[in-house]
């Protein structure tokens, strides 16, 4: 589904990446460890073509936004003077759901309703990597890319991502340092820099 | 696509920055002090300091009004850049399936309508309650004469954020600039008190560009002279989109390959 072919990256004067092969097919669950700093978040950047390789190739299927939900580390990516309602609202529009799609997702995943609709500029970290995840999965997407996903978020929150990975049916690329995360899905784990094992 | 998009934004904005009538309420008191203000500055100063044809009153209400939707769009464009950066919007918006160009001129777009509705405001409330001497065709020239100047403020905007993106600094010079541009555009004063070879560069201020065509049809009512200006306004405007385009491609460019963070200043 995507692959990388000799990617390279440097970051503020350090290798990030070199010669990086990998490919992430239909149904792959990765998941990414290594140590903070060694380039984790950067990769997920690549991935979502938020980065451009230095040298290498990252190859994509033509309509892969529309299929793809990404999950920035820190709950990145929303507008601060909007609510929660209203991101959710706006992003949910570049795939067409209705608002009711919305509603839905709220609803599944319990959000605090009395914070819905305030500007996400009074969340808590907590709050936004829930609000992410949702934004991440309210498309149903084919690719899911979660970075840090479980960083900051509550016991339910976590056993209810642990459920929907679980479930989870297509290409999975998710990095983590939680041990419990890992153990819980199941699957297959790639060391930072260890590629030839993914 | 792009309509649909400002629209919704443009709500949003409404929605956001009056959620309540209290705040409505606000908006209206603000508007009447300042031409409060307006009003007791030309008491103080009167246009003869300046030999003007009409009241002070009239001209700096024309000065300020007339550039209130273009000057607008720029400001939008610096406090942007740094609101998006700060929560990585920017790079969010490139993965999803839409066109990120789009949605960024439907941002800067999306303010228009909230300055259109603080110009009317403030040519009824100087028109009703101060002595403004202008007429309904120079209201309505002035009221709609900026729009033609969208083009060429939106590929300003447009550049000034590609090169925010690309230094990673300049918020504050922006800003400053913005000032200087408002100062020397003839909005408080006739650019004709200047020295002649000043006046000369000044008349490329693009705030001038959209100021003195409305303040030359208040004076002398010729339309095929503002049609003209208008129809040069908006070529140029067309023309430099281009320029803004490209700006902020290489400004996204310089974002995908450095991820870098801003300074601000």
């Amino acid at each position: 589904m995507i692959s990388f072919k000799q990617v390279e990256k440097s970051l503020a004067g350090k290798k990030i990446l070199e010669g990086v092969n990998f490919t992430l097919e239909a149904q792959d669950k990765i998941v990414l460890v290594g140590a903070n700093g060694c380039g984790k978040s950067t990769f997920c950047k690549l991935f979502m073509d938020i980065l451009t390789p230095d040298q290498g190739e990252i190859i994509r299927p033509e309509n892969w936004r529309k299929i793809t939900g990404y999950m920035p580390s820190g709950g990145d990516g929303f507008f601060p003077e909007l609510s929660g309602l209203e991101n959710l609202l706006f992003y949910a529009s570049f795939w067409q759901l209705p608002p009711q799609d919305v509603e839905a997702i709220i609803e599944r995943y319990s959000f605090d309703r009395s914070f819905i609709t305030r500007p996400i500029r009074v969340y808590s970290q907590g709050m936004l990597q829930k609000l992410s995840f949702m934004r991440a999965t309210m498309h149903a997407p084919k690719i899911l890319v979660l970075d840090e996903p479980s960083v900051f978020i509550d016991a339910d929150f976590q056993i209810e991502l642990l459920n929907y990975l679980r479930k989870f049916q297509g290409a999975l690329l998710l990095t983590t340092h939680h041990q419990s995360l890992i153990d819980g899905l199941g699957v297959k784990c790639v060391k930072w820099g260890e590629w030839n094992a993914a | 696509m792009l309509l649909n998009l400002i629209l919704y934004l443009s709500k949003h904005t409404l929605r956001v920055e009056f959620p309540t009538k209290l705040a409505w309420l606000g908006y209206f008191i603000s508007s009447l002090l300042t031409l409060v203000v307006l009003h007791f500055t030309s008491m103080a100063i009167g246009g003869e300091f300046f030999r003007l044809n009409q009241s002070y009153f009239t001209y700096i209400v024309v000065g300020e009004v007339s550039l209130y939707i273009v000057s607008g769009l720029l400001q939008q464009a610096a406090v942007l850049v740094r609101s998006w950066h700060e929560r990585a919007v920017f790079s969010f918006l490139l993965t999803v399936p839409a066109n990120f160009y789009l949605i960024l001129c439907g941002q800067l777009l999306a303010k228009i309508p909230r300055a259109m509705l603080f110009v009317l405001l403030q040519l009824v409330l100087a028109s009703l309650l101060f002595d403004f001497e202008l007429s309904l065709t120079s209201m309505i020239v002035l009221f709609l004469y900026p729009l033609m100047a969208i083009p060429l403020f939106l590929s300003i905007g447009l550049c000034i954020i590609g090169l925010i993106l690309i230094f990673g600094r300049g918020q504050s010079l922006i800003f400053y600039l913005f000032n200087l541009m408002s100062i020397l555009s003839g909005a408080y004063f006739p650019l004709s008190l200047l020295p002649v070879k000043f006046q000369s560069i000044l008349a490329f201020n693009p705030y001038a560009l959209v100021l003195e065509p409305i303040r030359q049809f208040s004076y002398h009512f010729d339309y095929n002279s503002l049609l003209q200006s208008a129809a040069g306004l908006l070529l140029v405007g067309l023309m430099s989109l281009g320029i803004g385009m490209n700006v902020i491609f290489l400004g996204v460019k310089h974002l995908k390959k450095n991820d870098r963070r801003f300074t601000y200043n």
